[in-house]
């Protein structure tokens, strides 16, 4: 079954992300199933940029972390890169996590005590590269931060902690760029700065880029754009009953 | 890897400063106290056992041998009573004994003891081989003819009496000032610095406590006082001890024989420092408790680390939630939890030694100023080594419980927002 599954991952090679017969259910304090997540096919292809549109509750950060491997799946495969991280073991999960998945967070999820340079060098520590300090710097000069590299969060403003996120977001050159509501903890400016810089630093680093929002602004400036609930059978059914 | 876990574990040390400190320093004590126990108890056996007597026995009054020896090497305790002079005679005619001096006590002037004696304790007695007593320069030892005493470098220290000083003895043991005695003492000598008992007490001749105001002899069986300018017959003299340096250990075992076994008047302590030991076995459960109660601290410490890295964790749990996002394995959390526990352990291992310095140094006045028995600040022992690895090698283990915890953070229900 894994052989098979292997062999259909090197036929989509052009896919970064393909995901088959998802599901992820919850227990209930009374004990009772609730299917959460139930994503029949969907896939990104290298270098593209997909919006996905998400109110608040349908499941869209648990769709991320699952991406992610942060989250176990209930079913389903995830191949990330040609690798069914589903079936994984945590440990392999993070490992492909750290060299191939780049994770935009909505409240960025900064390290604190540490500037902004060493949160690259930390994150650029778990990969397979070497630590490049060159590398590090020179993303958050990309990013507009060469004079606040050895800031830490706290002393940055809003905007420039979120830069700091994407930079390190593309540190070890992953293929996928998970961004979850990225802008929105930013004001309307900075929110344009922010998706302009995302989309663009990704396809510097030709990276995929898998954005959730609700925001129509953000999600119109994209070419492909899906909803969860057109993805998400799970929501459908929800919606019915 | 390495350099990312020390330096999340460095800028956690220092985020939590006050709680790493506070933890540290509770090793630090531990650790110092085991240390200088164990530093106190091996030091102090070597100290009162092997320690520079110079003497192999001791003759004194029947009764407590290991009184005669606190009483007349250590200078402590009340003296178990007199022997006659004729004894001292026929201890010191003894071929088998290279060197007898008497010794008289029973005064004191402001708490240090006073000894009456001969001059042979000048050009005789070696308290080390090879060591004589010494007086410092501008000083000489006294006149066995004249009211003239030689004071102990740690007396000279304390009192700060010169040569040229004047004292008048007082009674007893302690120092009371209504038993103050009429005779006047001329200090003529300041004895160097022996770090022996000899240190803390004050030589006068002998013949100065036989004819002290308010003294009575009886060494004839009646009561005798000296009287000004009149001779005092052998037979009313007695001592407080002899003090006795042997040709050989064979002397010793037949002179203990022949004292202790045959004999009924006097007691013989020999050899002094067996006698010494069999004390300190008897007082080894004092120890025995001191070190239950330093592991005690030791616990006490370890489960401080636990304490306040387990208060930690809340406060941690998106960071660690963070670094697992960034691709940290399980374990390298884990890792970073003991490592912080450990490292806490070994500044508070690094500060013990501090503590343990403080508490011998401490211990090595007071043990000097008591007894004049000099213990070393750090003498090489075996637990200067294993108290702070052990206790490095316990913090290491403290730290498995908040580790466990923190290897089951979850991701996803500590990192924010969640929809």
């Amino acid at each position: 079954m894994a052989t098979c599954l292997k062999l259909s991952a090197k036929k989509d090679i052009m896919e970064v992300l393909k995901i088959e017969d998802l599901k992820k259910e919850y227990i209930s304090p009374e004990g009772e199933k609730h299917l959460v997540i139930d994503v029949p096919k969907f896939s990104v292809e290298e270098r593209t940029q997909i919006a996905l549109q998400g109110t608040s509750g349908c499941g869209k950060t648990t769709f991320l972390n699952m991406i992610a491997g942060i989250l176990a799946v209930t079913q389903g495969n995830i191949f990330v890169n040609g690798e069914n991280i589903s079936q994984l073991p945590e440990a392999k999960r993070d490992i492909i996590r750290a060299n191939n998945i780049g994770y935009i967070f909505q409240t960025f999820n900064l390290l604190q005590g540490y500037t902004a340079l060493e949160n690259l060098i930390i994150a650029m520590s778990f990969g397979n590269y070497n630590v490049d300090q060159d590398r590090a710097k020179s993303l958050l000069t990309k990013v507009g931060l060469e004079h606040r590299m050895h800031y830490v969060p706290a002393k940055l403003s809003i905007g420039q902690q979120q830069r700091v996120a994407v930079a390190r977001a593309l540190i070890n050159k992953p293929k996928l760029v998970l961004a979850d509501e990225p802008t929105g903890n930013l004001d309307a400016k900075n929110a344009q700065e922010a998706l302009t810089l995302i989309r663009e630093i990704c396809d510097e680093n030709e990276a995929a880029l898998l954005l959730v929002s609700h925001d129509e602004k953000i999600l119109h400036k994209f070419n492909r754009l899906q909803s969860m609930q057109e993805i998400n059978v799970a929501l459908q059914t929800e919606g019915q009953k | 890897m390495l350099r990312t876990i020390l330096k999340v574990v460095n800028r956690s040390l220092q985020q939590f400063a006050l709680s790493t400190w506070i933890t540290a320093i509770s090793i630090a004590l531990a650790g110092g106290l085991l240390m200088s126990i164990f530093l106190i108890q091996t030091q102090a056996l070597a100290a009162f056992t092997g320690g520079a007597i110079g003497f192999d026995a001791v003759l004194g009054a029947r009764g407590s041998q290991l009184q005669l020896v606190l009483n007349t090497v250590f200078h402590l305790e009340t003296s178990p009573g007199n022997i006659p002079w004729s004894m001292y005679k026929q201890i010191k005619k003894d071929a088998r004994v290279k060197l007898a001096i008497p010794y008289a006590v029973g005064d004191n002037y402001r708490g240090f003891r006073i000894v009456g004696t001969n001059e042979e304790i000048f050009t005789k007695f070696e308290y080390q081989k090879g060591k004589k007593l010494l007086v410092n320069k501008g000083g000489r030892f006294f006149n066995v003819q004249k009211r003239e005493a030689v004071i102990g470098s740690f007396v000279a220290k304390e009192t700060g009496l010169r040569v040229g000083s004047k004292i008048n003895p007082y009674h007893g043991f302690i120092f009371d000032e209504s038993q103050k005695h009429a005779e006047e003492y001329v200090v003529t000598g300041v004895l160097k610095t022996t770090n022996t008992p000899t240190d803390r007490i004050i030589l006068i001749p002998i013949e100065g406590i036989f004819r002290m105001s308010g003294h009575v002899l009886r060494g004839g069986g009646e009561e005798y006082k000296a009287e000004a300018n009149k001779a005092i017959d052998d037979k009313h003299k007695e001592v407080s001890a002899v003090m006795i340096k042997l040709n050989s250990p064979l002397a010793g075992f037949q002179l203990q024989r022949l004292i202790n076994r045959q004999g009924k008047v006097a007691s013989f302590a020999w050899p002094i420092n067996k006698v010494v030991a069999d004390f300190f076995s008897k007082m080894a459960w004092i120890t025995k408790v001191l070190e239950l109660i330093a592991y005690l601290v030791a616990i006490v410490a370890m489960a401080s680390i636990i304490a306040s890295l387990y208060n930690t964790m809340n406060e941690r749990k998106r960071e660690f939630a963070i670094l697992r996002t960034l691709g940290a394995r399980k374990h390298i959390i884990f890792s970073i939890i003991i490592m912080q526990s450990t490292m806490i352990a070994f500044i508070g291992s690094i500060l013990s030694f501090v503590v343990a310095f403080a508490i011998m140094s401490l211990a090595k006045y007071i043990t000097y100023a008591q007894t004049g028995v000099v213990l070393e600040v750090f003498q090489q022992n075996m637990a200067l080594v294993w108290v702070p690895l052990g206790m490095v090698v316990l913090g290491a283990i403290a730290g498995l419980i908040p580790a466990i915890k923190a290897y089951k953070t979850d991701i996803a229900k500590n990192l924010l927002p969640s929809s």
